[in-house]
């Protein structure tokens, strides 16, 4: 399957992007669609061990995922994925994964994914050893910027959130989105109220 | 650089990646590594705004890193303990001034490496870029422990837990930066110190 060209320039920049700036210019040669699939898949849990990413660098072209742990006995959502953010599988690998890790995709879901082996990648050894070394890092980077977004003011990320992403309040369950905020069920109700106003 | 400095990285990199004998990668890496530096308590490492940035290895003494947060203020994000490779991640992944601190609360002797010696490094040898992966992995796994706690432990076992985790945080930490850490108000968080 080809990448549609409207999403080759966003998936391309998105991967350009995880490269340390000096290291940019080597991808201005390069052609990655040509080394890019796109995978679909339906709405649902995708259990840990499913599919297998290692070693690839995707890209969320569309759908909304959250993702799913088990933390004392209770099932619980840390952070969601949309459209144009980097995923890694290393959360969902089996290695690791004590706490149960899986996707729950709330729609149906469009992945492009640049693997960082192969022939392609033995071509261009330069650019494909930089975006090894920096997916690597990224991948646990990323939680590191979940953990800073929740130590900022609840109510104004809360708000911000919900007036973003809206369309999640006809995906997600008020308790699973509650769960994910922190905050209890009153809370979340008054900042719907505040985060749709606003959009109003 | 001495000889022991040197051999207490490798073993250290042996250790992390799962290895008994050092290879070629973790002999050079350690190799690579200047110092010893020598902190005392209440010096930095590295400070916010850095820019010319290293990856560390804390060979004996404790303190905490801070991580600054979008708001402008600093987290609690983690001790430095001897052992560990610390560093700015936000500096390695992209460059640019160093969004966190290293604050020693104990003497310290560490190692370090430039960051563009240590990218450097990782460019040439395959061997090491494979193991890094798994090294990150791991990291992912603490980290999604770390934010799960956070979000849902309850807030006075994970105050017990921190405690135990970094003896004397209190004394240490601001209540601004600790309260952070938890995600907690200042106000909830000075009723859980008391």
């Amino acid at each position: 399957m080809t990448i549609p060209s409207s999403e080759i320039s966003i998936v391309t920049k998105k991967i350009a992007e995880i490269l340390h700036p000096v290291d940019r210019e080597l991808m201005s040669n390069i052609r990655l669609d040509e080394f890019i699939r796109i995978v679909k898949f339906d709405v649902g849990l995708i259990p840990p061990g499913e599919i297998n990413l290692k070693n690839c660098i995707t890209i969320l072209v569309s759908g909304f995922i959250g993702v799913k742990h088990v933390f004392e006995d209770n099932s619980c959502i840390s952070h969601f994925y949309h459209e144009g953010d980097v995923i890694y599988d290393t959360e969902i690998q089996l290695d690791f994964n004590e706490l149960e890790t899986k996707w729950h995709l709330y729609e149906p879901a469009v992945f492009c994914i640049l693997p960082l082996e192969g022939q392609h990648a033995d071509k261009h050894a330069s650019l494909f050893a930089k975006l090894m070394v920096q997916s690597s890092l990224h991948s646990s980077y990323q939680y590191q910027s979940y953990i800073n977004e929740f130590a900022l003011d609840r109510k104004s990320f809360c708000v911000e959130w919900l007036r973003k992403y809206s369309k999640a309040l006809g995906l997600i369950s008020r308790k699973d989105l509650s769960i994910f905020f922190g905050i209890s069920m009153s809370s979340l109700k008054t900042y719907i109220k505040i985060a749709l106003q606003h959009a109003n | 650089m001495p000889i022991k400095g040197v051999a207490i990285i490798e073993e250290r990199l042996n250790a992390m990646l799962g290895i008994s004998e050092s290879t070629d990668f973790t002999c050079s890496l350690a190799e690579a590594f200047d110092g010893p530096f020598y902190y005392l308590p209440g010096e930095n490492i590295w400070e916010v705004g850095e820019k010319q940035c290293y990856l560390w290895f804390v060979q004996s003494g404790f303190g905490f890193d801070r991580i600054l947060l979008e708001n402008g203020h600093k987290m609690l994000n983690g001790m430095t303990e001897p052992g560990i490779f610390i560093c700015d991640e936000k500096s390695l992944l992209w460059g640019g001034p160093a969004v966190s601190d290293s604050i020693i609360s104990s003497p310290t002797t560490a190692y370090r490496i430039s960051f563009p010696t240590f990218r450097e490094f990782l460019s040439q040898h395959k061997g090491f870029r494979e193991s890094l992966i798994q090294i990150n992995a791991y990291f992912v796994h603490m980290r999604k422990l770390r934010l799960l706690k956070m979000k849902h432990m309850n807030k006075e076992d994970y105050w017990i837990d921190v405690k135990e985790r970094f003896p004397g945080i209190e004394l240490y930490c601001t209540q601004t930066e600790i309260a952070n850490y938890f995600a907690v108000s200042k106000s909830t968080m000075h009723r859980l110190m008391k």
